[in-house]
């Protein structure tokens, strides 16, 4: 399941919905906002969406991941509006049989979501400037 | 002449100034065209490269036509994560 949330992502209930049985193995990456980036100082950010198509898209790239790699549940949660520095903006988890199929997924989840899912990030500086970020193409 | 509205996301907002715009333009009008002449008007950079178009929240081709009362939307190269 792939949910967008305008609170502080809730890691602990996200993980219980990867529990599975059959699963020997959770992969899970936490994105934190860091205070700096391209050589200026980071005070906040702040995300935007494009909410439905998002949700679509999402959900779109969580499905892609299920038939393309051996696993038993995939969630995948963004954060929406204004961070500050050590929050998390996103948060993946994959539980699998085997190890390999969770990493692997985990990332292609991560990659993707970054690439194709219309989320926006503004970066607010120290000196009092903002900048609208692209991820690489 | 028909009425639309345009919404903009991402670093649009800071390329024209708002987050959305009330546009009367001609019919039978493509995406593109809109771009273009929405970017001629507003004395910006026309390049649609990355770019999404978008018409009632469905991503659509640059060579989608649109009609009266539709919500258009461009999205700029996604930054999440």
């Amino acid at each position: 399941m792939f949910t967008l949330s305008e609170k502080a992502i809730d890691a602990a209930a996200l993980k219980s919905q990867t529990h599975d049985p059959q699963s020997g193995g959770f992969v899970c990456f936490e994105g934190w906002v860091r205070n700096h980036n391209n050589g200026k100082i980071v005070t906040a950010l702040h995300y935007s969406a494009h909410e439905k198509l998002a949700l679509q898209v999402g959900q779109d790239i969580i499905e892609q991941a299920q038939s393309r790699f051996d696993i038993n549940q995939a969630v995948c949660c963004h954060r929406l509006g204004e961070l500050l520095i050590g929050d998390m903006a996103i948060w993946v988890g994959v539980s699998a049989n085997h190890r390999r199929a969770a990493f692997e997924a985990c990332e292609f989840i991560l990659e993707t979501v970054k690439k194709e899912v219309p989320i926006w990030k503004n970066e607010h500086y120290q000196d009092g400037e903002t900048g609208w970020v692209e991820n690489d193409q | 002449m028909i009425n639309i509205k345009i919404e903009l996301y991402g670093r649009l907002i800071g390329l024209f100034g708002q987050d959305h715009i009330f546009w009367q333009t001609q019919a039978n009008s493509t995406m593109k065209a809109l771009y273009q002449s929405l970017c001629q008007t507003h004395q910006v950079d026309d390049s649609i490269k990355g770019i999404k178009p978008v018409i009632n929240d469905t991503f659509v081709d640059w060579n989608n036509e649109f009609q009266s009362g539709d919500v258009l939307g461009f999205l700029p190269p996604a930054s999440g994560g």
